[in-house]
Formats: C-alpha cells, sequence, structure tokens
C-alpha cells in the first residue's frame, strides 16, 4: 500500500493532512443547548481512507461537515496543513472547498436541469474554467467512472449508480486532496454499492486521494484503512489499517 | 474565485427554462408593469405634443388681441371696440413686427338648388396671409387694393364642397352665400388645423372694408400681431395692452399668447404624465412583488441546489449573484416584452384618437429603467436569503 503521505515532501496541504483537536459543536435551540461533538481529537493524513461510523446522532455528519469546511465547531482547532480553518472567512472556505475538497452524497445530490457533463463540471464553474474546457474535463472524468456514453443524460434517466458515479465524477473533476463521502451507498442495492466503493477506494489507492467516508454499514467500513467509531459525540473506538490493501477483500 | 459573468448568465438562463412557465408568469408580471409605464408615458408626450402643435402651426411669435368697452360702463367711451386704423398704430410700436386686423361673422355657403353649409367670412387685410402663414394654391390673396369689393379668397373645404357641386372654384369664378355673391381671387391651400378664433379651411375671406360696412356691428373681432424677434411676450403684450388703454381708458383688454397657453398646457401635461407614470409605476411595484415572490418560491424550491452549488466552491456572493441574474433577466425580457406592448398600446390609442404617433425615448427609459430598478430592487431581498442559506441545513431536508 502506497501512502504518499510518508513521502518527504514540502509542507503542503496535501502532504500534511487534516488535523482537528479538541472539536466541540453544540447547538442551541430554543433553550435546549445539545452537544453533538463533545471534544473530537482526529488526524487525517494525505492518502488516507477513513471510515466513521456511529449510530445515528452520534455526530457523525457534523464531523464531516466540519472537515468539510461546511460547518464551523463551536470550539475547538482545525487545521489543513498549516492553515487554520477557523480563522478563515466564507470566502477562503468556499474556494478551498472548491479547489481541495470534493463531495459524494448519499441522495446524490446532482442538479436535475442539468445534463450529467454539466452537473460534473459544476465545480469548474466556480472557477472560471471555459465552457468547453470544461466540457472536454467532465467528459474525460466521465469516461473514467466509466459513464462516457451518458454524458448528456439528465439525472433522471440515470439508475442510482449511474447517477452516483456521476457523483464521483464531479467530486474529482477539481482534482481533490479531500473527497468526503456521506453514505454513499446507502441509496444503492448491494452490488452497485459494492462497486461504487470499489471505484472510491481505486481512486483512493491509485491517486492518492484522501477518503473520508461516513458509513454505518461494517463491510464497508472494513474496506478502508481506518475507522472511527463515534458515540453520543465521542470518539468510542480509532482502528488501525486492517492488513491487506484495502479494496482487495470482495464485498 | 468568482464565476465569469457569461457562465453566470448562462446557468440562471437555464435555470429559468427550467421552470418556463414560472419564469413565463414572473416575466409577464414585469412586460405588463413595464408596458404600463411606458405607454402612459408615451401617450402623455404625444398628447402635449398635439396640442403645442396646434399651435406652432401659426408660430408661437404671435399675440392675439382683443378689446371692447362693457356695455354697463359704455356712457362717455369714445369707442366700443377695435378698429382697422388700430392695427396699423399697433403695428408701429416697437415689439410688434406686424398687425392683421379681422372681423369675424357666420354665413351660409349655398350650395346647389337647397342646400347650404354654415361658414365664417372673415373680413381681413392682406397682413392675414403673412401672419397666419396661409398658403395659396391658386389667385392671390386680399389687396389694399380690393376696398370695399365681394371679393372671395376661399378656404380648402369651401373649394372642396363648390367642387362637390359640379363647380370650379378658380379665380374668377362667382359663387353665393346668403346675401351676397362673392368673386374669387384666391384659393387657399389646406391649413394645419390651430386653436385660433380662424380656421382658414372652413373660412371665407374678404376685404376688411366690405366685411364692416355690410356688418351691424363696425368694431373687430380682433387681431394677431407678431412679435418683433427676441421680444419677450409679456413684454410685448404689456405695450399693446398700454397703447389700447391710452386710446381708450375704458377698454377691457385680452392679450393671448400660445407661449403662456402652451406653458399651462405643457403645465398641465407634465402633472397628466407624472400622475399616468406614478399609476404605471404602481403597476410595475405589482409586478416587482410578483417576480419576489416568484424568486423566493424559486430559492425555496432550489434550496437543495443552492446547498450543492455552495458544497462545491460558490461563495455566498455567487448565489446572490446567480439569483440577481434570474430577476435581471427576466426583468430585462420583461421589459423589452414591455416595451413592445406599451408602443403597440400608444399605437392603438393614437390611431383612434387621431393623433401623430411618435415615440418617445423618455417613456422608454423610464418603462425599461423602473423595470430594472424593481428587478434589482425586489430580486435583491430573494438573491440575499438564498446566499445566506445554511448549505448543511439545506442538503439535510434536501
Amino acid at each position: 500500500m502506497s501512502r504518499p503521505a510518508t513521502a518527504p515532501a514540502a509542507p503542503s496541504i496535501e502532504s500534511t493532512g487534516l488535523v482537528l483537536s479538541a472539536v466541540r459543536k453544540q447547538y442551541t435551540v430554543g433553550p435546549v443547548t445539545t452537544e453533538i461533538l463533545k471534544g473530537v481529537d482526529l488526524g487525517v493524513r494525505q492518502g488516507d481512507s477513513l471510515a466513521i461510523m456511529g449510530g445515528s446522532g452520534s455526530g457523525k455528519s457534523t464531523l464531516m461537515n466540519i472537515m468539510g469546511l461546511m460547518d464551523r465547531p463551536s470550539s475547538g482547532s482545525c487545521l489543513l496543513g498549516d492553515r487554520d480553518l477557523l480563522r478563515m472567512d466564507d470566502d477562503e472556505r468556499s474556494d478551498l472547498r472548491n479547489r481541495r475538497m470534493g463531495f459524494i452524497f448519499q441522495a446524490f445530490h446532482l442538479l436535475p436541469h442539468l445534463s450529467a457533463w454539466r452537473n460534473v463540471a459544476l465545480p469548474l464553474v466556480y472557477r472560471g474554467v471555459s465552457v468547453l474546457e470544461a466540457r472536454r474535463l467532465a467528459v474525460e472524468m466521465l469516461e473514467r467512472v466509466e459513464m462516457g456514453d451518458r454524458v448528456d443524460h439528465r439525472p433522471s434517466q440515470l439508475s442510482g449508480g449511474q447517477q452516483q458515479r456521476v457523483g464521483i465524477a464531479r467530486a474529482l473533476i477539481g482534482r481533490p486532496a479531500i473527497v468526503f463521502a456521506d453514505e454513499p451507498t446507502a441509496a444503492l442495492d448491494r452490488d452497485t454499492g459494492c462497486e461504487i466503493m470499489d471505484q472510491l477506494l481505486r481512486l483512493n489507492s491509485e491517486e492518492g486521494i484522501t477518503l473520508v467516508i461516513v458509513t454505518h454499514d461494517r463491510g464497508v467500513a472494513r474496506q478502508c484503512s481506518r475507522l472511527v467509531r463515534l458515540e453520543n459525540g465521542v470518539i468510542e473506538e480509532s482502528a488501525p489499517a486492517p492488513a491487506g490493501p484495502p479494496g482487495g477483500a470482495p464485498g | 474565485m468568482t464565476m465569469p459573468a457569461n457562465a453566470q448568465l448562462r446557468e440562471a438562463a437555464s435555470r429559468l427554462l427550467a421552470t418556463p412557465r414560472s419564469s413565463l408568469l414572473t416575466l409577464t408580471g414585469i412586460a405588463i408593469g413595464a408596458g404600463a409605464v411606458i405607454a402612459l408615458v408615451t401617450v402623455g408626450v404625444i398628447a402635449r405634443n398635439e396640442a403645442a402643435e396646434q399651435f406652432r402651426a401659426l408660430g408661437t411669435d404671435v399675440l392675439t388681441v382683443n378689446a371692447f368697452v362693457l356695455a354697463s360702463n359704455a356712457a362717455g367711451a369714445r369707442r366700443t371696440g377695435l378698429a382697422e386704423s388700430d392695427a396699423a398704430e399697433i403695428a408701429r410700436l416697437p415689439s410688434i413686427s406686424g398687425a392683421a386686423p379681422y372681423a369675424i361673422d357666420q354665413g351660409e355657403l349655398r350650395l346647389g338648388d337647397q342646400g347650404s353649409r354654415p361658414v365664417s367670412v372673415v373680413g381681413a387685410t392682406h397682413d392675414l396671409a403673412r401672419i397666419h402663414n396661409l398658403d395659396l394654391e391658386a389667385g392671390r390673396f386680399l389687396s389694399p387694393l380690393d376696398g370695399y369689393r365681394p371679393f372671395a379668397v376661399i378656404g380648402a373645404d369651401i373649394a372642396l364642397a363648390l367642387r362637390g357641386e359640379g363647380q370650379a372654384p378658380l379665380p374668377g369664378a362667382t359663387f353665393r352665400t346668403d346675401d351676397t355673391v362673392y368673386t374669387i381671387i384666391g384659393v387657399l391651400g389646406p391649413a394645419p388645423r390651430g386653436r385660433e378664433a380662424i380656421r382658414p379651411d372652413e373660412t371665407i375671406f374678404v376685404p376688411l372694408g366690405y366685411a364692416t360696412r355690410k356688418a351691424a356691428v363696425r368694431d373687430l373681432t380682433g387681431m394677431t400681431l407678431r412679435m418683433a424677434p427676441g421680444v419677450h411676450h409679456l413684454t410685448a403684450s404689456a405695450a399693446v395692452t398700454n397703447h389700447l388703454l391710452r386710446l381708450e381708458p375704458r377698454f377691457v383688454v385680452q392679450v393671448d399668447s400660445p407661449i403662456r397657453i402652451i406653458e399651462q398646457m405643457e403645465a398641465q401635461m407634465r402633472l397628466f404624465a407624472l400622475l399616468l407614470g406614478t399609476v404605471g409605476g404602481i403597476s410595475l411595484v405589482l409586478g416587482g412583488v410578483g417576480l419576489m415572490n416568484a424568486m423566493l418560491g424559486a430559492v425555496r424550491e432550489q434550496r437543495t441546489e443552492i446547498g450543492i452549488r455552495r458544497a462545491f466552491g460558490a461563495r455566498q456572493s455567487d448565489i446572490r449573484r446567480q439569483y440577481l441574474t434570474q430577476s435581471g433577466l427576466l426583468c430585462l425580457f420583461g421589459g423589452l416584452a414591455g416595451t413592445v406592448l406599451g408602443l403597440a398600446t400608444t399605437l392603438l390609442i393614437s390611431y383612434f384618437a387621431g393623433w401623430t404617433w411618435q415615440l418617445s425615448g423618455m417613456g422608454i427609459a423610464l418603462g425599461l429603467g423602473t423595470a430594472g430598478a424593481v428587478g434589482m430592487g425586489f430580486g435583491f431581498y430573494p438573491a440575499r436569503h438564498a446566499a445566506r442559506l445554511d448549505p448543511i441545513e439545506v442538503l439535510r431536508d434536501g
């Protein structure tokens, strides 16, 4: 298993990973304050594939949202390389999401009125890439996820597995360092889910893209190099990488 | 890094086209509002020009003068009204360059065996043709040499009526009124319809001497004066009034200037246009409320999309601009449709009112401008609302 994180590179976002320490998150609704995360310490190295497990309400989605710069913790620190994520304003966080991160959703979340390639090209739109270039890159990316023959299809004309492939292509087109996947296979049947997982793990191992997967599927979690189990807002269990190459075990 | 403008436009357009019915409805609201502003302002401008045109036919450097002594005040007065000799004196005032005295009487033009039509018989001098800008089609106008003879210069409508009876209205020919047989010496071309007491087309012009000798009352009906170049109409009015009051202190002198009347009318029309514009503005505001409602609905429907865009790197300003662009596009096309609608309406109104249609740049600018302002104004709140949505919340709910 190759880990680019171990390569002696100059400190950069890619080579130093994401470090969360003492992250707390609480919501106040009316008089009730609910603490979702109660001091989470977590480091993700470049090239990791990390599964976050936990029951509903355990805080796993909130944790991922904080890591993915979609949410801010109430306290604690959050470093991406040498950059303090909590000190960034909304525009900086948006730009960082655009350039360094990719997102894959349980409900696919494709834009229904756009064709497959335009969905894939969405992150490029916010970088000022020209339409022709964006289309070229999007088609290339769709071909990589074996969707080259569905470039102009609308999401409604695609099956769930195909939609998720488009979702993967969209997450990858910006050449992100980290891809966050929130229950990427939960809406798919077992076989399709396996295909999607294989694809994600292949990207992780072949391109060194860090993968953070929120799941409650043990089978999915087992394929990742690291496992974190959240319970009641704290990390209950942090397992190291299982022996053997990730993705090697079928199913 | 933000989204370039052309990509922004493309995104907004495809979003609007994705919900064609709602887009069309919103656009219609804006179009009607903008169309109303354009139509109302344009009609106001056309009506004002139409009214002012009536005076421009005669020119704006003329004055109309009338003077008389009230019957209750007549005892001891030397005179009861204007006389032909006054015209020559007034024409010599420094602020006046010419004077055309006239006496208006009514007559019946005999047509065929029993037919007749009412006409004006205006006693005038040769100055009237110049001061009233009358064009001759045949023959000549009145001259001082015509004295007291029953010569007539006939207006275009009179010539037409005579021709309709099989007569040839040419110089030398004769025609009858109820009390006189006139010899035609000149035929006038069609004159613009003015607001003055004299309507040349329906008038028989006869020598002033002949007219006053025939009439029971020998006073003039009035005179038309042309002012010397560069003289303000109030200066000229004052000079004429003073001159006449010196002649007869009991005179009631009336001096009318087209400029004064045009000014009054323009003030009225401005108020009118303002009022109409306000009505149009109100309908545009209603269109704006419709736009805001539609945009808020769109934002509500597209919550998930907004979350997705935010996740993939759209800044708040990108989202805000996306929805502002949508409002802007709706208003642009609504405004353009409204321009067509408004101009079509003014064409119809002009056609039925018999007005000369004209383009009012001000109306179009005002209509499009207000439509744009409404788009930005009423589109801003939904756009800001969209930009401030919490991406996590909308993605979770979606």
